[in-house]
Protein backbone atom coordinates (compact mmCIF):
# COMPACT_ATOMS: atom_id res chain seq x y z
CA UNK A 1 0.00 0.00 0.00
CA UNK A 2 1.10 3.37 -0.11
CA UNK A 3 3.13 4.98 2.80
CA UNK A 4 0.82 6.15 5.67
CA UNK A 5 2.35 9.41 4.93
CA UNK A 6 1.32 10.08 1.41
CA UNK A 7 -0.51 13.81 0.96
CA UNK A 8 -4.31 12.95 0.14
CA UNK A 9 -6.26 15.96 -1.40
CA UNK A 10 -10.39 15.13 -0.98
CA UNK A 11 -12.18 17.59 -3.15
CA UNK A 12 -15.63 18.15 -2.52
CA UNK A 13 -18.25 20.49 -1.69
CA UNK A 14 -20.32 19.12 1.05
CA UNK A 15 -18.30 19.28 3.79
CA UNK A 16 -19.94 16.47 5.10
CA UNK A 17 -18.52 13.88 2.20
CA UNK A 18 -14.83 15.60 2.96
CA UNK A 19 -15.15 14.02 6.56
CA UNK A 20 -16.36 10.72 5.27
CA UNK A 21 -13.69 10.35 3.11
CA UNK A 22 -11.19 11.74 5.46
CA UNK A 23 -12.41 9.51 8.03
CA UNK A 24 -12.41 6.29 5.88
CA UNK A 25 -8.90 7.61 4.84
CA UNK A 26 -7.63 7.71 8.53
CA UNK A 27 -9.16 4.84 9.73
CA UNK A 28 -6.73 3.26 6.88
CA UNK A 29 -3.85 5.12 8.28
CA UNK A 30 -3.71 7.73 6.68
CA UNK A 31 -3.39 10.85 8.55
CA UNK A 32 -2.10 13.51 6.02
CA UNK A 33 -5.37 15.42 4.27
CA UNK A 34 -5.71 17.91 2.90
CA UNK A 35 -8.92 19.44 2.10
CA UNK A 36 -10.62 21.40 -1.15
CA UNK A 37 -14.03 22.72 -1.79
CA UNK A 38 -14.14 22.35 -5.79
CA UNK A 39 -12.15 21.75 -8.21
CA UNK A 40 -10.48 25.28 -8.55
CA UNK A 41 -9.64 25.05 -5.52
CA UNK A 42 -8.00 22.30 -5.43
CA UNK A 43 -5.94 23.26 -8.42
CA UNK A 44 -4.72 26.46 -6.98
CA UNK A 45 -4.24 24.13 -3.57
CA UNK A 46 -1.92 21.49 -5.73
CA UNK A 47 -0.04 24.10 -7.02
CA UNK A 48 0.28 25.90 -3.94
CA UNK A 49 1.88 22.68 -2.15
CA UNK A 50 4.01 22.04 -5.18
CA UNK A 51 6.02 25.27 -5.36
CA UNK A 52 6.89 24.15 -1.90
CA UNK A 53 7.71 21.29 -2.99
CA UNK A 54 5.37 19.53 -0.99
CA UNK A 55 3.24 18.02 -3.68
CA UNK A 56 -0.32 16.08 -2.79
CA UNK A 57 0.33 12.38 -3.96
CA UNK A 58 -3.28 11.49 -4.54
CA UNK A 59 -6.32 13.20 -5.19
CA UNK A 60 -9.62 11.84 -4.61
CA UNK A 61 -12.19 14.05 -5.87
CA UNK A 62 -16.26 14.19 -5.94
CA UNK A 63 -17.46 14.58 -9.47
CA UNK A 64 -20.50 17.12 -9.21
CA UNK A 65 -19.21 20.47 -7.89
CA UNK A 66 -19.98 24.07 -8.60
CA UNK A 67 -17.31 26.28 -10.57
CA UNK A 68 -15.45 23.39 -11.66
CA UNK A 69 -16.60 19.67 -12.57
CA UNK A 70 -14.42 16.92 -10.82
CA UNK A 71 -13.70 15.28 -14.66
CA UNK A 72 -12.56 19.12 -15.13
CA UNK A 73 -10.15 19.19 -12.62
CA UNK A 74 -8.91 15.27 -13.63
CA UNK A 75 -8.61 16.79 -17.24
CA UNK A 76 -6.59 19.77 -15.90
CA UNK A 77 -4.38 17.34 -13.88
CA UNK A 78 -4.01 15.41 -17.11
CA UNK A 79 -2.66 18.42 -18.83
CA UNK A 80 -0.24 19.50 -16.71
CA UNK A 81 2.85 18.21 -16.59
CA UNK A 82 3.00 18.60 -12.81
CA UNK A 83 0.56 16.68 -12.33
CA UNK A 84 0.17 14.36 -15.17
CA UNK A 85 1.01 10.99 -13.30
CA UNK A 86 -0.76 11.74 -10.07
CA UNK A 87 -3.44 8.99 -8.91
CA UNK A 88 -6.68 10.82 -9.23
CA UNK A 89 -9.93 9.00 -8.40
CA UNK A 90 -13.58 10.22 -8.95
CA UNK A 91 -16.02 9.59 -5.86
CA UNK A 92 -19.06 10.36 -7.75
CA UNK A 93 -23.50 9.46 -7.53
CA UNK A 94 -23.15 9.26 -10.82
CA UNK A 95 -22.59 6.14 -12.32
CA UNK A 96 -23.90 6.09 -16.22
CA UNK A 97 -21.88 4.11 -18.57
CA UNK A 98 -21.39 7.15 -20.59
CA UNK A 99 -19.53 9.02 -17.50
CA UNK A 100 -17.53 6.32 -16.70
CA UNK A 101 -16.22 5.94 -19.85
CA UNK A 102 -15.69 9.88 -20.23
CA UNK A 103 -13.60 9.26 -17.01
CA UNK A 104 -11.50 6.66 -17.92
CA UNK A 105 -10.80 8.18 -21.27
CA UNK A 106 -9.42 11.87 -19.40
CA UNK A 107 -7.10 9.05 -17.26
CA UNK A 108 -8.99 8.83 -14.14
CA UNK A 109 -6.83 6.24 -11.79
CA UNK A 110 -10.21 4.99 -9.88
CA UNK A 111 -14.01 5.22 -9.88
CA UNK A 112 -15.61 5.12 -6.77
CA UNK A 113 -19.44 5.17 -6.74
CA UNK A 114 -21.68 6.60 -3.93
CA UNK A 115 -23.02 5.05 -0.99
CA UNK A 116 -19.99 3.46 -0.27
CA UNK A 117 -17.96 2.10 2.72
CA UNK A 118 -14.71 1.32 4.14
CA UNK A 119 -13.76 -1.19 2.46
CA UNK A 120 -14.85 -0.35 -1.24
CA UNK A 121 -12.28 2.71 -0.72
CA UNK A 122 -9.99 0.38 0.61
CA UNK A 123 -10.02 -2.10 -1.94
CA UNK A 124 -9.85 1.09 -4.59
CA UNK A 125 -6.90 2.39 -3.09
CA UNK A 126 -4.91 -0.85 -3.11
CA UNK A 127 -6.12 -1.11 -7.02
CA UNK A 128 -4.68 2.52 -7.31
CA UNK A 129 -1.14 1.10 -6.01
CA UNK A 130 -0.50 -2.01 -8.10
CA UNK A 131 -1.55 0.32 -10.93
CA UNK A 132 1.26 2.74 -9.71
CA UNK A 133 3.11 0.07 -8.80
CA UNK A 134 3.12 -1.66 -12.25
CA UNK A 135 3.79 1.51 -14.23
CA UNK A 136 6.68 2.73 -12.14
CA UNK A 137 7.68 -0.01 -10.01
CA UNK A 138 10.69 1.98 -8.65
CA UNK A 139 9.08 4.80 -7.47
CA UNK A 140 6.03 4.47 -5.50
CA UNK A 141 4.35 7.39 -3.99
CA UNK A 142 4.92 8.61 -0.39
CA UNK B 1 -63.85 20.95 -5.14
CA UNK B 2 -62.32 17.36 -6.18
CA UNK B 3 -58.45 16.57 -5.67
CA UNK B 4 -56.32 17.84 -8.26
CA UNK B 5 -55.94 16.38 -11.93
CA UNK B 6 -52.33 15.30 -12.98
CA UNK B 7 -51.66 13.95 -16.40
CA UNK B 8 -50.72 10.91 -16.02
CA UNK B 9 -49.12 10.69 -18.75
CA UNK B 10 -46.27 13.15 -17.55
CA UNK B 11 -43.02 11.31 -17.43
CA UNK B 12 -42.70 12.37 -13.46
CA UNK B 13 -45.72 10.76 -12.31
CA UNK B 14 -44.72 7.23 -14.06
CA UNK B 15 -44.52 4.81 -10.91
CA UNK B 16 -40.57 4.01 -11.98
CA UNK B 17 -39.73 7.22 -10.76
CA UNK B 18 -40.72 6.77 -7.59
CA UNK B 19 -40.32 3.45 -7.29
CA UNK B 20 -36.03 3.68 -8.21
CA UNK B 21 -36.40 7.08 -6.19
CA UNK B 22 -37.76 4.74 -2.84
CA UNK B 23 -35.59 2.05 -3.90
CA UNK B 24 -31.94 4.33 -4.04
CA UNK B 25 -33.27 6.27 -0.41
CA UNK B 26 -33.65 3.14 1.06
CA UNK B 27 -29.62 1.80 -0.12
CA UNK B 28 -28.14 4.87 0.69
CA UNK B 29 -29.49 5.45 4.16
CA UNK B 30 -29.00 1.31 4.69
CA UNK B 31 -25.47 1.93 3.80
CA UNK B 32 -24.46 5.20 4.73
CA UNK B 33 -26.42 5.91 7.90
CA UNK B 34 -27.16 2.44 9.13
CA UNK B 35 -31.21 3.43 9.33
CA UNK B 36 -34.17 1.86 7.53
CA UNK B 37 -36.45 3.77 5.39
CA UNK B 38 -40.20 2.94 5.58
CA UNK B 39 -42.47 4.00 2.32
CA UNK B 40 -45.97 4.43 2.22
CA UNK B 41 -48.91 5.13 0.12
CA UNK B 42 -48.26 8.16 -1.92
CA UNK B 43 -51.00 10.64 -3.18
CA UNK B 44 -51.45 13.92 -5.80
CA UNK B 45 -51.77 17.27 -3.93
CA UNK B 46 -52.04 21.47 -5.34
CA UNK B 47 -50.11 23.75 -2.58
CA UNK B 48 -48.51 20.95 -0.33
CA UNK B 49 -46.70 22.32 2.06
CA UNK B 50 -44.02 20.68 4.11
CA UNK B 51 -44.55 20.34 7.59
CA UNK B 52 -40.86 19.34 8.56
CA UNK B 53 -37.81 21.40 8.93
CA UNK B 54 -35.40 20.72 6.69
CA UNK B 55 -35.42 20.58 2.16
CA UNK B 56 -33.59 19.66 -0.69
CA UNK B 57 -34.34 20.63 -3.98
CA UNK B 58 -33.08 18.79 -7.15
CA UNK B 59 -33.85 19.74 -10.32
CA UNK B 60 -35.45 17.04 -12.49
CA UNK B 61 -35.02 18.06 -16.16
CA UNK B 62 -34.95 15.87 -19.07
CA UNK B 63 -34.95 17.99 -22.71
CA UNK B 64 -38.72 17.72 -23.22
CA UNK B 65 -39.74 17.99 -19.37
CA UNK B 66 -39.18 20.42 -16.23
CA UNK B 67 -39.86 19.30 -12.37
CA UNK B 68 -38.30 19.22 -9.05
CA UNK B 69 -37.73 16.48 -6.76
CA UNK B 70 -37.76 17.64 -3.14
CA UNK B 71 -36.45 15.72 -0.13
CA UNK B 72 -38.15 16.86 3.46
CA UNK B 73 -36.51 15.75 6.40
CA UNK B 74 -37.74 15.96 10.18
CA UNK B 75 -34.78 17.94 11.84
CA UNK B 76 -33.97 14.77 14.00
CA UNK B 77 -33.81 12.81 11.43
CA UNK B 78 -31.26 14.75 9.34
CA UNK B 79 -29.38 15.13 12.19
CA UNK B 80 -29.26 11.38 13.17
CA UNK B 81 -28.35 10.69 9.66
CA UNK B 82 -25.26 12.78 9.17
CA UNK B 83 -24.07 11.38 13.26
CA UNK B 84 -24.52 7.98 12.00
CA UNK B 85 -22.37 9.29 8.45
CA UNK B 86 -19.51 10.64 9.91
CA UNK B 87 -19.87 9.11 13.36
CA UNK B 88 -19.54 13.05 15.18
CA UNK B 89 -22.23 14.75 16.92
CA UNK B 90 -23.80 17.96 15.42
CA UNK B 91 -26.36 20.00 16.68
CA UNK B 92 -29.31 20.33 15.04
CA UNK B 93 -29.44 23.60 14.57
CA UNK B 94 -25.72 23.57 12.78
CA UNK B 95 -25.74 24.83 9.27
CA UNK B 96 -23.84 20.90 9.00
CA UNK B 97 -26.89 19.66 8.64
CA UNK B 98 -28.08 21.29 5.42
CA UNK B 99 -24.64 20.25 4.30
CA UNK B 100 -25.08 16.73 5.28
CA UNK B 101 -28.87 16.29 3.93
CA UNK B 102 -27.88 18.00 0.82
CA UNK B 103 -25.03 15.32 0.39
CA UNK B 104 -27.39 12.32 1.41
CA UNK B 105 -29.74 14.30 -1.24
CA UNK B 106 -27.26 13.80 -3.70
CA UNK B 107 -26.85 10.25 -3.49
CA UNK B 108 -30.33 9.80 -3.92
CA UNK B 109 -31.25 11.51 -7.28
CA UNK B 110 -27.26 10.60 -8.71
CA UNK B 111 -28.08 6.64 -7.84
CA UNK B 112 -31.99 7.15 -8.96
CA UNK B 113 -30.98 8.81 -12.01
CA UNK B 114 -28.67 6.49 -13.43
CA UNK B 115 -31.46 3.75 -12.76
CA UNK B 116 -34.14 6.05 -14.88
CA UNK B 117 -32.00 6.82 -17.58
CA UNK B 118 -31.05 3.07 -17.95
CA UNK B 119 -34.56 2.70 -18.92
CA UNK B 120 -35.43 5.38 -21.19
CA UNK B 121 -35.33 8.97 -19.34
CA UNK B 122 -32.67 11.68 -20.14
CA UNK B 123 -32.34 12.99 -16.73
CA UNK B 124 -29.75 15.32 -16.59
CA UNK B 125 -26.96 16.24 -13.57
CA UNK B 126 -28.12 18.25 -10.88
CA UNK B 127 -27.00 20.63 -7.91
CA UNK B 128 -28.83 19.61 -4.50
CA UNK B 129 -29.76 23.19 -2.49
CA UNK B 130 -30.74 22.05 1.04
CA UNK B 131 -32.57 24.94 2.41
CA UNK B 132 -35.02 25.37 5.79
CA UNK B 133 -38.56 24.09 4.43
CA UNK B 134 -39.31 27.76 5.96
CA UNK B 135 -37.14 29.47 2.88
CA UNK B 136 -38.34 27.39 0.59
CA UNK B 137 -39.18 29.73 -2.53
CA UNK B 138 -42.82 30.37 -3.36
CA UNK B 139 -42.69 28.94 -6.50
CA UNK B 140 -42.24 25.15 -5.24
CA UNK B 141 -45.17 25.34 -3.09
CA UNK B 142 -47.61 26.50 -5.92
CA UNK B 143 -47.75 23.70 -8.13
CA UNK B 144 -49.24 20.07 -8.40
CA UNK B 145 -46.95 17.87 -6.93
CA UNK B 146 -47.04 13.85 -6.10
CA UNK B 147 -45.72 12.99 -2.29
CA UNK B 148 -44.70 10.10 -1.08
CA UNK B 149 -44.57 10.03 2.56
CA UNK B 150 -41.85 7.62 4.82
CA UNK B 151 -40.63 7.14 8.25
CA UNK B 152 -36.99 6.94 8.84
CA UNK B 153 -36.22 6.15 12.69
CA UNK B 154 -40.11 6.51 13.03
CA UNK B 155 -40.24 9.97 12.20
CA UNK B 156 -42.08 11.03 9.09
CA UNK B 157 -39.93 12.66 6.31
CA UNK B 158 -41.21 13.04 2.52
CA UNK B 159 -40.24 12.64 -0.90
CA UNK B 160 -42.11 14.92 -2.78
CA UNK B 161 -42.16 15.30 -7.15
CA UNK B 162 -42.69 18.99 -8.34
CA UNK B 163 -43.92 19.07 -12.19
CA UNK B 164 -43.71 22.38 -13.93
Amino acid sequence: MFSPNTKFLVVDDFATMRKIVKKVLDELGYKNVVEAVDGKNALDLMNEHHSKNEPIQFVISDWNMPNMLGIDLLKNCRADDKFKTIPFMLVTAESEQTQIIDAAKAGVSEYVIKPFNAATLKTKIERVYQKVSAAAPTAKAG
Amino acid sequence: MGAPKINQNHPFMNREVIINLSNEMSNVLKMMAELEADFQKPFVSLDWRSPKEISVLLSLDTPNYKGTVCFHFDKKVAQKIIENMTGSAVDENSPDILDGVGEVSNMFYGAAKTKLNDIGFDLKISMPKPLWTKDLPEVIESHISMVVPLQIDGKDCFVEIIVF
